[in-house]
């Protein structure tokens, strides 16, 4: 049978099998009595290693931080009394088409960021609370992509025959789609399906929902893919065998058996799923299919300062450094995830 | 190894199928009416009644999706009125907004994706896959740190902002070169190759940083291998046993990963690159196509664009059997 | 008639053109020369080039140096003036307005050197009727005897009120007395095509040509490239010159790249020129820089921007009138690109069309006058609604939205800002099924006559008779003053008539259904080595009949 190809989006490296990681030597001790050896699971063992990886620390903190402003977020605008959309005429000359009185784009005390060409609305608040729209989109989408491609994946590599080749099928399906197409394609049927009333207002709720479906129903083909090909060479291991003697059904096996082992594979799928995710987003966003405006979403403002670059460089800049920052962040701590939780010494 | 190609054949067949219908069907699901686009702005009920007859919009969906299907194989003709348009099999249909038959759109916007994606490809693929090289075989020292966290960089920008900025710096501010668009190689090969060279630019920054880091990771996984560790041991020398027996070794991944790259380059979801650079390629058409509510060329498109990943998939996996002697086809 | 994504209204008077002239700069650049390659950059394919399908300014702008129609404008002077083009003068009429003749010039060749008869006029025209070849204006349809039920020449029928007594003569007779027809045929609709080389629903992209220029290729959404024609002659053409070698219709840049290209000057932007105005964000700056005022060619005040109010839904005048004095006008002209974009607008009629009457009924300031406004809705009860506007899926639109959106909520109208697919724009607001409340809109005069603006715009029985094409966005439907537009259209004293015309959209405005924003203006850009590029007031682009490139 064909080797299965990895997935685009990890790093083609092949997850470790957990239960062969090596014990770690205890660090010598001091003085006194015997040193008493102390067992340590695996998932202590990463940690451990994540929390000696100062990078992945420096990475972590930053998207905490990242984390912790968009959920303050409106607590940040009351503050400076500037929402995501109220304008502020003043601050803007209409005589030259609406672009930033002062410097930086309208940077002040006033508008800690500045102010949109165009718009008058207040920078901060648009990137604070786009930030958001990121925060969650990327998340969720990642949560639903890992659990649905897991959950498939494994019945793919567990059952076999029929299951697997049609399963398969979908997952081939999928990944030769093209995504971006497709979104565009249904969006105005979105739109006039999300239309809370005839006087054209939008739930904006479920269209954040809509967008998460959408991205993960893409990316959940990857996950399936490699947790299949884990499951396929974990289903001929022993304890496996061992199970079906001992009479468990196909749910234990899956859920009780085989789950505890794909638990690092997963992990790392996800961590690396949420800046693939928030940059898809913000593609999305950028062509006009995603959050609508005036939402504030980081790929709509970047696609809107893409217009105003050379009169007002700041307001690309400002999204356009934050959103790099982010994704780099995630991407860092994604790779420490992996390594830490990959005892092979060699790709550390 | 025929049976099986045939065997994939069948099943990429099938899966186009399946493609196809799914957006033949979301198609109808559109609200906008590809009549009234094409009726334009002083439509009567009747012309639009006329329109519609024209563009076989009054025919069952069903209907719709057989004349597709037997267009592939059987000539068609379209048009009842003034003259008619003759689409040739393989037909994909005819436009509704220009009355061309799609394969004519695709195969002139063709030629735009194969030079963005192929060039940018080659580059990306060696210079990425050398870089990792680099990286792999000097662990820890100065030049994979540079290596590693360059790539990590790379791969978290976004398209549209490197290429903004490179466009800014090459062509507004020290007019280096000129705007970037599309001539043909064989109209003009200096034209062709500055015209493409910032698209280029913008694609690469961000794959290489990618095939860096995987090629990277995968030569340290094949490095730790006990046979490298014998063939080292023996003595052979250490550009030998890079060459011979890692890179061999590592570079399944990779080929996977590149396969379906270079086909979705090519196939034209390169749609951010082509809508920042002005170049007009499958992926631009596709979205127009869309927008307008054009139903064949966004068949026709999207069945491309599938098709590309279908067959080099294929292609990808024929090449495992040749590549890694452990694969076995079955 | 449109740009392509908005429709654009016409013209300007003698003392606007004489402005506009002078305030352009070099456009003209000394004497012609001949030789060299022109380039046209597009953000976008044309809609059609075919003569009969044309209703944009830029594939109209096009298609001059392609097809020569029956009458045409000359605007090398301070006043467009309208001379025959294949007609040898301007028409005459007959039998009250109904009847028009037209001579034909001897000796205007196709691009094969056959010459152009009263035929192939005939020929051209009835394509219109056609169900393939739509998307022209409504005019021939409308106007000419047997219209209704004419369905094209392709099943070998042919138009009884259209003819030919001899290869240059060709009579039109009309179901109405239009004092103005021979405007009308300054419209490519009615151009001659060639029945030998007529390609139907293609022949966007087959156009034959009695022009200076033929098309030598035309790849949709890629590239159109025009050569010389050999058999063109100066003498049977006064209007145009053949000074270029060629033409090259380059589709498909982003807007702000074109704008920057033109701006830099480098290498080939040199000899290149733009169709589509400057983008609202780069307008001020472009306009602001004193080195580029001489690169800089401005069509004034051929349209109007306005917002229509859906009357059958927003149905409290005092809501509406609510509205007119709340709008921000500046922010909304700043969201557009500042004032270089055009001048407020209070009127519907633009100053420069034929029946222009200066009036404004609402807020003298253009930021508005909050207090009267939030008096008006006081004075309706204070009623807290919500309202969606549509507009195109742009950044330029959507700024707007914000801007009225921001503008109306300080009176308690929540508005929902929706954008519809720029492409699909029209399609979409015009269609009698939309349920917005809102709409932006906008206008350009076929030509220079309220008789293209006010019935067009105002008319409610086009609602019934073309539900999906109802440019009525407002749905005004009031047949006193539908009556009163059918008696204007016959009256006999063009004075008068313009006069009444003023008093019309003065009681239009009354109605508050639609809130005039800008009188339109189109600057363009041009490279340093293009000369002969004339303001054309009638199409709001660049007039190419004279275009030749410096050496």
């Amino acid at each position: 049978m064909t080797q299965q190809p990895q997935p685009i989006g990890t790093t083609g490296a092949s997850p470790p099998v957990v239960g062969e990681s090596a014990h770690e030597p205890s660090s010598p001790r001091p003085t006194g009595a015997a040193p008493a050896v102390a067992g340590r699971s695996p998932a202590r063992m990463a940690w451990e290693r994540l929390g000696r990886d100062r990078v992945s620390l420096v990475a972590a903190g930053i998207s905490v931080i990242f984390v912790v402003v968009a959920i303050i977020a409106p607590l940040l605008t009351a503050i400076t009394g500037w929402g995501p959309i109220t304008p502020d005429n003043k601050a803007i000359d209409p005589n030259s088409g609406n672009y930033p009185l002062g410097s930086f784009g309208g940077v002040s005390f006033n508008h800690l960021l500045g102010v949109e060409p165009g718009t008058g609305y207040d920078l901060f608040a648009r990137v604070v609370y786009g930030l958001r729209t990121s925060l969650v989109v990327g998340f969720s989408s990642a949560v639903i992509s890992t659990v649905l491609g897991a959950v498939l994946g494994m019945a793919a590599g567990y059952f076999g025959s029929w299951i697997d080749s049609v399963l398969s099928r979908v997952m081939d399906i999928f990944l030769a789609f093209p995504q971006l197409l497709f979104i565009i394609a249904l969006t105005p049927v979105i739109q006039a399906a999300l239309q809370t009333n005839e006087h054209g207002g939008t739930n904006e709720n479920l269209r954040l929902l809509v967008l998460v479906i959408n991205i993960a129903a893409f990316a959940w083909a990857y996950t399936a893919r490699l947790v299949r090909g884990q499951v396929l060479s974990l289903r001929e291991r022993e304890f496996i065998d061992a199970a079906k003697i001992m009479g468990a059904g196909w749910g234990h096996i899956l859920f009780r058996q085989l789950l505890p082992n794909l638990w690092a594979p997963l992990l790392i799928s996800f961590a690396l799923a949420v800046p693939q995710n928030i940059t898809t987003e913000a593609a999305l966003s950028y062509l006009g299919v995603g959050v609508v405006p005036p939402n504030p979403d980081w790929g709509a403002l970047l696609s809107d300062a893409s217009q105003f670059f050379l009169q007002d460089p700041a307001y690309l800049f400002i999204p356009g450094d934050l959103l790099l920052i982010l994704v780099l962040a995630f991407n860092l701590l994604g790779d420490g995830v992996r390594d830490a939780l990959d005892p092979r010494a060699n790709r550390s | 190894m025929f049976r099986y190609l045939m065997r994939r054949l069948l099943a990429a067949a099938v899966i186009l199928v399946v493609i196809s219908a799914i957006t033949f069907v979301t198609f109808f699901a559109l609200p906008t009416d590809p009549a009234l686009l094409a009726c334009g702005k002083t439509c009567s009920p009747s012309r639009l009644a006329e329109i519609r007859h024209a563009l076989g919009l009054d025919k069952s969906l069903a209907t719709q999706y057989w004349e597709f299907f037997k267009g592939l194989f059987v000539d068609r003709t379209y048009g009842d009125q003034s003259i008619t348009v003759h689409c040739n099999a393989p037909c994909l249909g005819v436009s509704f907004q220009s009355d061309t038959p799609v394969l004519t759109i695709l195969l002139g916007d063709f030629p735009v994706d194969l030079s963005l994606g192929t060039g940018a490809a080659v580059i990306f693929l060696v210079v990425g896959v050398g870089l990792g090289m680099v990286a792999a075989t000097h662990k820890g020292k100065a030049a994979d740190k540079v290596a590693v966290s360059a790539s990590l960089v790379g791969v978290s920008l976004q398209i549209y902002f490197v290429g903004l900025l490179l466009m800014w710096a090459f062509v507004d501010k020290w007019q280096i070169l000129p705007a970037p668009s599309y001539t043909p190689l064989t109209q003009d090969p200096v034209g062709w190759f500055q015209g493409l060279l910032l698209p280029w630019a913008t694609l690469v920054v961000i794959y290489l940083a990618f095939y860096t880091r995987l090629s990277r990771s995968s030569m340290l996984e094949t490095l730790g291998e006990d046979y490298i560790r014998t063939a080292r041991a023996k003595g052979l020398p250490m550009r030998r046993v890079i060459l011979k027996h890692t890179l061999r070794a590592a570079i399944t991944p990779i080929i996977t990963i590149f396969g379906m790259d270079l086909a979705s380059l090519i196939g034209g979801t390169a749609v951010i690159t082509e809508s920042v650079f002005g170049l007009n390629g499958i992926g631009k058409q596709a979205v127009d196509a869309v927008t307008n509510s054009d139903l064949p060329v966004t068949m026709g498109t999207t069945l491309f664009a599938a098709a590309a990943i279908v067959v080099f998939n294929i292609i990808v996996d024929m090449a495992y059997g040749i590549v890694d002697p452990r694969v076995r086809l079955a | 008639m449109m740009s392509r994504t908005r429709t654009a209204a016409i013209a300007a008077t003698a003392i606007a053109l004489v402005l506009g002239a002078t305030a352009c700069g070099d456009s003209l650049g000394g004497k012609p020369v001949k030789g060299g390659t022109l380039t046209i950059v597009e953000k976008a394919d044309f809609d059609h080039l075919d003569p009969q399908r044309i209703y944009t300014t830029e594939a109209d702008s096009a298609i001059e140096l392609l097809a020569r129609s029956l009458t045409n404008w000359d605007v090398t002077g301070s006043t467009p003036k309208l001379v025959g083009d294949l007609a040898t003068d301007t028409g005459t009429p007959s039998d009250n307005d109904q009847v028009w003749t037209f001579h034909l010039r001897h000796g205007v060749k196709w691009q094969d050197g056959s010459e152009v008869t009263s035929q192939d006029i005939k020929y051209g025209v009835e394509r219109v009727f056609s169900p393939d070849i739509s998307g022209g204006p409504p005019y021939a349809s409308q106007w000419l005897v047997g219209g209704s039920t004419y369905t094209g020449p392709y099943k070998g029928k042919s138009l009884d009120s259209l003819q030919t007594p001899d290869p240059y003569t060709i009579v039109f007779h009309l179901n109405q007395p239009v004092a103005d027809f021979n405007e009308t045929t300054a419209m490519p609709t009615w151009a001659a095509v060639p029945k030998a080389h007529d390609t139907g629903s293609t022949y966007d992209t087959h156009v034959w040509s009695d022009g200076p220029y033929k098309l030598q290729s035309y790849t949709h959404n890629k590239e159109a490239v025009l050569v010389k024609n050999p058999y063109w002659n100066a003498s049977t053409d006064p209007l145009r010159e053949q000074n270029v070698n060629e033409v090259d219709i380059k589709m498909g840049m982003n807007e702000s790249a074109i704008d920057q290209l033109l701006e830099s000057d480098a290498g080939s932007a040199k000899t290149s020129m733009q169709q589509w105005p400057i983008a609202g964000s780069n307008l001020s700056t472009v306009l602001g820089n004193p080195a580029l005022k001489h690169r800089i060619v401005s069509s004034k005040a051929p349209g109007i921007l306005y917002m229509a109010i859906n009357t059958t839904r927003v149905k409290d005048i005092r809501v509406r009138q609510a509205i007119e004095y709340a709008i921000n006008k500046e922010t909304v002209r700043g969201a557009f690109g500042g004032s270089g974009y055009g001048d407020y607008a209070t009127t519907m009629l633009t100053p420069g069309i034929g029946g222009y009457k200066h009036f404004n009924l609402y807020s003298s300031n253009p930021a508005g006058d909050l207090a009267k406004a939030k008096q008006l809705m006081a004075q309706a009860g204070n009623p807290k609604l919500t309202l969606s506007l549509s507009v195109e899926n742009t950044p330029t639109h959507e700024h707007f939205g914000d801007a009225v959106k921001n503008a109306l909520n300080q009176i308690g109208i929540t508005v929902n800002v929706t954008p519809v697919d720029a492409g699909s724009y029209f399609s979409t607001v015009w269609n009698v099924k939309n349920q917005y409340d809102l709409y932006w809109e906008d206008w350009i005069a076929d030509w220079p006559n309220a008789s293209t603006v006010l019935p067009v715009l105002f008319d409610g029985r086009q609602i019934a008779k073309l539900p999906q094409a109802n440019q009525d966005a407002s749905y005004v439907n009031d047949p006193a003053l539908e009556a009163q537009m059918d008696s204007l259209s016959k009256m006999p004293d063009l004075g008068a008539r313009n006069a009444a015309y003023g008093n019309l959209d003065e009681e239009i405005m009354r109605k508050a259904a639609v809130v005039p924003l800008m009188y339109m203006n189109f600057p363009e850009m041009f490279g340093s080595k293009v000369g002969g590029l004339y303001p054309d007031a009638i199409l709001g682009e660049p007039n190419l009949m004279k275009v030749f490139i410096k050496s």
